[in-house]
Formats: C-alpha cells, sequence, structure tokens
C-alpha cells in the first residue's frame, strides 16, 4: 500500500510536468491584428492613403472613396472600428500626409469646384472633419510631409504649368513657396491619377539635412527635385522619363546617402543605399539598383528608416504581381537585404503605408479587394516579435 | 521539456511502481491473503473506439470590423458540437490497489475532429437580389497522445462489473490540420444556385498549444471472459486549457488573409466510447486455487 501511494503521486507529478512545461503565448490583442473594414456595399470601394498612430489610443486613416471623395476612419488599438466619416461631396482628393497634433487629426484634400488646398481637422469628439484652413492659391495638391520646422506641400499649378512646392509653418501657415516650370500640359495625367481612372504617379516630398527634396513634373517628366530649405531655390534635380521612368520612392539617410526605389517602363528597382548629387543633374535609369521583377508594375513604393530593437533598417512596402503585400527590410548601414515578408493571400493585397508602432510592431496599411472584388482598407499590425523576426532572417 | 525527456518519465512512471512487483520480488513467496481488502492486482490491455467533440468558443475573433450594419448572422461562428467522429486506440495499464478501487493510465492516440459555418454577404443597396453569399465550412482535425489518469470505482464484484471513473488527462499534440470549404452563391453572376469555389488543407500545428489538459469522467463495465475482461465504457473529457496559440493568432496565412478564418480561444470537450480488454498481470487464487 506504501509503494502504491508513492508510484500513483510519481505518476501525478510526471503528469503535472507534462503540462506546466508548456508555456505558450497569450495573444495580445493590441500587439497583432490582422483587420479588413468591411461593409456589405457592393458600390463600396475605398483606396487607402496614410495611416498615423494616436499616441498609443489607435489608428486614423486617411482614405479616398468612390474614386476622389474623401474618407477618415479611426480604429481602436486593437484595430477595431470606432467612427468613420464620409466628407462632404465638394471636399475630394485626399493627399497623403497625416498628422497626429494635441489629440486632432490633420491633412489636406481639395475643393472640387475651384481646386483650393484646404486643411482638414479632425477629432475624436466631433467623429467627423470640418475646414481648418484654406489655400486659395494652392490648387492641385499632391502630397505633403513633414520636415523639422513644419510642413511640405506639393502641388500642381495650372495655371503657370508648373509643380510648386509650399513650406508651411508647423501651425500650417504659408512661410514661401517656389515653382519648378514644367513644359507641357499635364493637368489631364494629373487627374487622371487623383480619380485613379489613370496612371498612378509616384509624388513625394522630405528633407535631407538643409535641403528639401520632391518628386513631381518638372520639364517634361516627373523628376526628383533637390531645393534649398529655406527658401525652395532649386539645386539639383534626378530626371525622369516622362511618366515612364522616374524614382518612387526616397528617403534621406545621411550625408549624400538615400535609399530608392524608382521604376523603368514597368520594372521596379530598389536602392538601399546610394549617393546622389543634390547639386547637380542626374538621370534616374542611370541610378543602380537590384530589378525586382516580383513587384507589380505601377506599385506603390514606400520606405521609412524604422529602429528595430535597437537596429536601424530601412522598410519598403509595396506589391507584387501575385497580388500580396510586399516588406523588405535592409540595413540602414550597410545596404544589405535582412529579411522579406510577404503579406495576404487568395485575393489581392496591395501595400499603401505603415507607421511604427509605440509598442515596437509595425501597422501596415494596405488595400485588398473582398471576396476578390470589393476594395476594402486593411490593416495588419505586426507584433515587435514579428518585425525582430522579419529583420533578423540571415543566417 | 523535449517530447524524449516526457517520454523517459513516464517510462519510469510506468516501471516504478512495478519494482515491487518485479520478477525477482514476485518469486519470493508471499502469503496470498484472501481478504478483499488487501488484494491488489495490476491490469494491462488494449482500448479503442470513437469520439465526437465540441468546442466551445471562450473569446470570437474576426478579420472583418464592419463599418456600418450587417446581416444579422453574418460573420458569427456556428459550432457544429459532437456531429465529426474521431478515433482513438491505446493502452490501458490499471492497478488495483483496493478491492474494486483503482487508478488507471490510459495512453492513446486521439484524433479530435470539429468544424464550424459562417457566412458573409455583399449586395447592392438598390437591389439586394444582386448580391454575392460565400460561405465557410472550417474543419479541424487535432492528433495528441493522450495520457489520462483515472480513478475507477467497480460498483458491483461479480463476473459483471459497472464501475465509475474520475480523472484528468494531459494531451501532446502531434498534428492539427485545417480544412476550409467554400461555396458562393452569386447572384450577382448569374448564378442560381450554390457552387465550390475554393477546397483549402491548410497545417495549423503551429497555430495550438502543444499541451492539453482537463479532467476525464465515465462510465463503464467489464465482463469476465475466462481471465480477461471486455468492457466497453463511455467517457466524457473536459478541456480546461484554451487550445489556441495566442502568439499565432493573426500570424499571417492562407486561412486568415485568404478564406477570412481567424481561429477563436477555444477548448475542447469530447464524449468517447471504448471498447477495452484487459488481463491480469499475476494470478491470485485463494487456498483452494480459485481465481479471485
Amino acid at each position: 500500500m506504501k509503494y502504491s501511494l508513492i508510484n500513483i503521486l510519481y505518476i501525478a507529478i510526471a503528469s503535472v510536468l507534462c503540462v506546466s512545461c508548456d508555456k505558450p503565448e497569450d495573444y495580445v490583442p493590441e500587439a497583432s491584428f490582422i483587420k479588413i473594414y468591411n461593409d456589405e456595399f457592393f458600390e463600396s470601394s475605398y483606396i487607402p492613403l496614410d495611416v498615423v498612430q494616436a499616441m498609443g489610443k489607435g489608428y486614423f486613416i486617411l482614405s479616398a472613396y468612390d474614386s476622389w471623395n474623401s474618407y477618415i476612419l479611426r480604429v481602436d488599438e486593437q484595430g477595431k472600428f470606432m467612427w468613420d466619416y464620409k466628407l462632404e461631396e465638394n471636399i475630394v482628393n485626399p493627399i497623403k500626409g497625416l498628422y497626429f497634433i494635441d489629440s486632432a487629426f490633420y491633412f489636406l484634400c481639395m475643393d472640387d469646384l475651384s481646386l483650393t488646398t484646404l486643411l482638414m481637422k479632425a477629432t475624436d469628439q466631433s467623429g467627423s472633419a470640418r475646414v481648418e484652413r484654406t489655400y486659395a492659391d494652392i490648387i492641385y495638391p499632391l502630397h505633403s510631409s513633414k520636415v523639422d520646422d513644419g510642413f511640405l506641400l506639393v502641388s500642381y499649378n495650372r495655371e503657370s504649368y508648373s509643380t510648386r512646392l509650399t513650406k508651411l509653418g508647423t501651425d500650417f501657415a504659408v512661410r514661401w513657396h517656389e515653382e519648378y516650370s514644367v513644359e507641357q500640359d499635364v493637368e489631364e495625367a494629373i487627374i487622371g491619377h487623383l480619380t485613379r481612372i489613370g496612371d498612378r504617379l509616384p509624388f513625394f516630398s522630405g528633407q535631407a539635412g538643409n535641403k528639401y527634396f520632391l518628386n513631381g513634373y518638372y520639364n517634361y517628366s516627373i523628376s526628383m527635385l533637390f531645393v534649398n530649405a529655406s527658401d525652395g531655390t532649386q539645386t539639383g534635380a534626378v530626371n525622369g522619363f516622362r511618366s515612364k521612368s522616374a524614382v518612387s520612392s526616397a528617403r534621406y539617410l545621411d550625408g549624400n546617402g538615400f535609399a530608392l526605389s524608382r521604376f523603368d517602363f514597368g520594372e521596379n528597382y530598389i536602392i538601399p543605399k546610394i549617393d546622389l548629387n543634390t547639386t547637380g543633374i542626374g538621370i534616374a535609369s542611370d541610378l543602380e539598383g537590384n530589378i525586382h521583377p516580383e513587384i507589380a508594375p505601377n506599385a506603390f513604393v514606400y520606405n521609412e528608416i524604422v529602429d528595430v530593437n535597437g537596429k536601424e533598417v530601412i522598410i519598403y512596402a509595396t506589391s507584387t504581381k501575385a497580388g500580396q503585400m510586399l516588406l523588405y527590410a535592409y540595413d540602414a548601414i550597410s545596404g544589405t537585404l535582412v529579411g522579406t515578408h510577404h503579406l495576404g493571400s487568395t485575393n489581392p493585397y496591395e501595400a499603401i503605408d505603415f507607421v511604427p508602432t509605440n509598442d515596437g510592431g509595425l501597422a501596415v496599411l494596405g488595400n485588398t479587394y473582398t471576396n476578390g472584388r470589393f476594395s476594402r482598407i486593411t490593416l495588419i499590425k505586426l507584433s515587435e516579435k514579428q518585425l525582430i523576426e522579419f529583420v533578423n532572417q540571415q543566417n | 521539456m523535449k517530447w524524449s525527456s516526457l517520454v523517459v518519465l513516464l517510462v519510469l512512471a510506468l516501471m516504478y511502481p512495478s519494482n515491487g512487483h518485479s520478477q525477482g520480488k514476485a518469486n519470493r513467496r508471499k502469503p496470498v491473503k484472501t481478504g478483499n481488502s488487501d488484494i491488489n492486482q495490476w491490469w494491462i490491455g488494449v482500448r479503442g473506439g470513437v469520439n465526437l467533440s465540441h468546442a466551445t468558443a471562450q473569446e470570437s475573433y474576426s478579420v472583418f470590423s464592419f463599418t456600418r450594419d450587417f446581416t444579422d448572422g453574418d460573420n458569427e461562428k456556428n459550432y457544429h458540437a459532437f456531429t465529426l467522429p474521431g478515433l482513438q486506440f491505446g493502452f490501458s495499464v490499471s492497478y488495483e490497489f483496493l478491492t474494486g478501487l483503482s487508478v488507471n493510465i490510459l495512453p492513446a492516440y486521439v484524433s479530435y475532429r470539429y468544424s464550424y459555418d459562417n457566412s458573409f454577404r455583399w449586395y447592392d443597396s438598390e437591389n439586394q437580389n444582386n448580391n454575392v453569399t460565400t460561405g465557410h465550412n472550417i474543419e479541424t482535425r487535432l492528433q495528441y497522445i493522450d495520457l489520462p489518469l483515472t480513478f475507477k470505482y467497480e460498483l458491483l464484484r461479480g463476473a459483471f462489473k459497472p464501475y465509475v471513473q474520475i480523472g484528468g488527462y494531459s494531451g501532446y499534440l502531434t498534428d492539427a490540420i485545417k480544412k476550409a470549404k467554400i461555396t458562393s452563391v452569386d447572384q450577382a453572376s448569374g448564378a442560381d444556385r450554390e457552387i465550390n469555389v475554393t477546397d483549402l488543407s491548410v497545417g495549423v500545428e503551429d497555430r495550438i498549444k502543444k499541451w492539453n489538459y482537463g479532467i476525464i469522467g465515465g462510465i463503464g463495465f467489464t465482463y469476465n471472459v475466462g481471465n480477461a475482461r471486455l468492457g466497453l465504457e463511455v467517457n466524457h473529457r473536459y478541456g480546461l486549457q484554451n487550445l489556441d496559440n495566442g502568439g499565432m493568432k493573426f500570424v499571417d496565412n492562407q486561412l486568415i488573409t485568404g478564406t477570412y478564418d481567424v481561429p477563436d480561444d477555444f477548448s475542447l470537450s469530447n464524449l468517447e466510447l471504448s471498447m477495452q480488454v484487459i488481463i491480469p498481470l499475476k494470478f491470485i487464487t485463494s487456498k483452494d486455487y480459485i481465481p479471485l
């Protein structure tokens, strides 16, 4: 009897050990999620543009709907729907560039009749957006970005046939503007881009030390221009060829170094590290890089430098011919590829933008077609662990 | 802990009590007491049968977040309870330490199956007859090496011995597969009946926790046939563990972004019907050499 009890205890302990040795992770809802923001209507069609994290209180997504109408979507930190708002039908052409300042969200749109640029402000309290400021002399806004002491706004002036760069202060007031002439009428191409019935064009802007850069029409082509940060005077350019060959994304590294991507008659190139002459003239098709046949022609490419667990990497987000989102990670110092990550399957998925999150993860904004046909917004949150695994795939 | 370590532990667990009845000690002649309360006995046997499972969602998840009202019932998983049969096959080792009262280890290879349905719908808001509805049937098959430990009490002492048993179990996952069958009624494209869209089978072993545990209880009977006993028993397993591996819940695969299937937090209950044949390891007789 004595032995029997010991035996039973022995077996019981063995069983408990079996169970206790398993230490699986619990699901942390805000750490990782995949959300598709769906409604059941055939006629709904959303085209996401930008996402910003609201200081750990969820995300704010800017989108177009039904061609070029404006739509904003607010979701919580777990990606769950909070509220949305379809802006008035005269407020169209929301552009990339979304800012979270003092618990409010700011973005730029356009009046559909006057074509003037509108600064919009949205808050959780109102659950909507209203016009905060009108820029009467800035028409066809194309892209905005944040710089050290304010914001940049790229637009097209149909009256002077020029690409315009406007410097806005931190209060969104105009500081200066400069125009760069276009030697042909590109309004039709720009309208086609804005209404999504024509080719998508890679407008962007940013800061490179004491210079700004922008991508827009210049002379006869889409070109990357370098300008003085003080007054917008042009100092250099990387010329494209019409709208068929140009730089498609750029991120300043240091010195004269940039992380770029470019396209050339349907082929896409990733150039994680290259020195550009910001005071001379270059040709986009001369920029050496790795060709990536897997990237879809005319795909959006977005890149950003991200600190992943103390390691600086350049992450590119783009889309494949197979209809998946594709993330590349390059070491920011060496420029070597350190990881790739595909997202999405069966139905088409397209990467639009991403934002590093406060918890060390990455939120990827994309477009998908539910059931293969209905255009919807998707937000995919990678946890810090997933992101670390993604950028550490080298053996 | 590695699986090999577990095996060693279990072997030790099984071998240790056998020392008291090992060959060497068994050769020592010990007086056999005929008082029922002092009779102890080892039984070994084989057992097998079928089972039916029921997954219970503790927290439900979806890839969709709806921005407008949606059709009632859409997007909700409808679990089917105790419908898909699984199989189990294994062994039993019993130690009867008091008359009619025994402790039992029932290692078995078990497959559990369960399924759920959900559906999604899109329609023309001006003409709802113009719509497309997809139906999703998701079947999950989990395979475990289970190790139940039960205490069994026999209610009668004749040749026919009904009994009740209760205990706990733990199980080690060896394989997990999800099969997704998607059908569609696409009236918007001119269909008037359901068509098959996708049949997909995806391994999900990394998305299920390696270990399961719970409580087990059941009733059964054995019937003496010669020196062996034939038996039939029904057990109910009640899982105490959320089996979903939370760290993998939203790691993208074909199921999540392809078929919009996100696993819920769930536990598994199970009804099993098993037949068994057990034989004693020693033959205990009375002074008159009558088997006891």
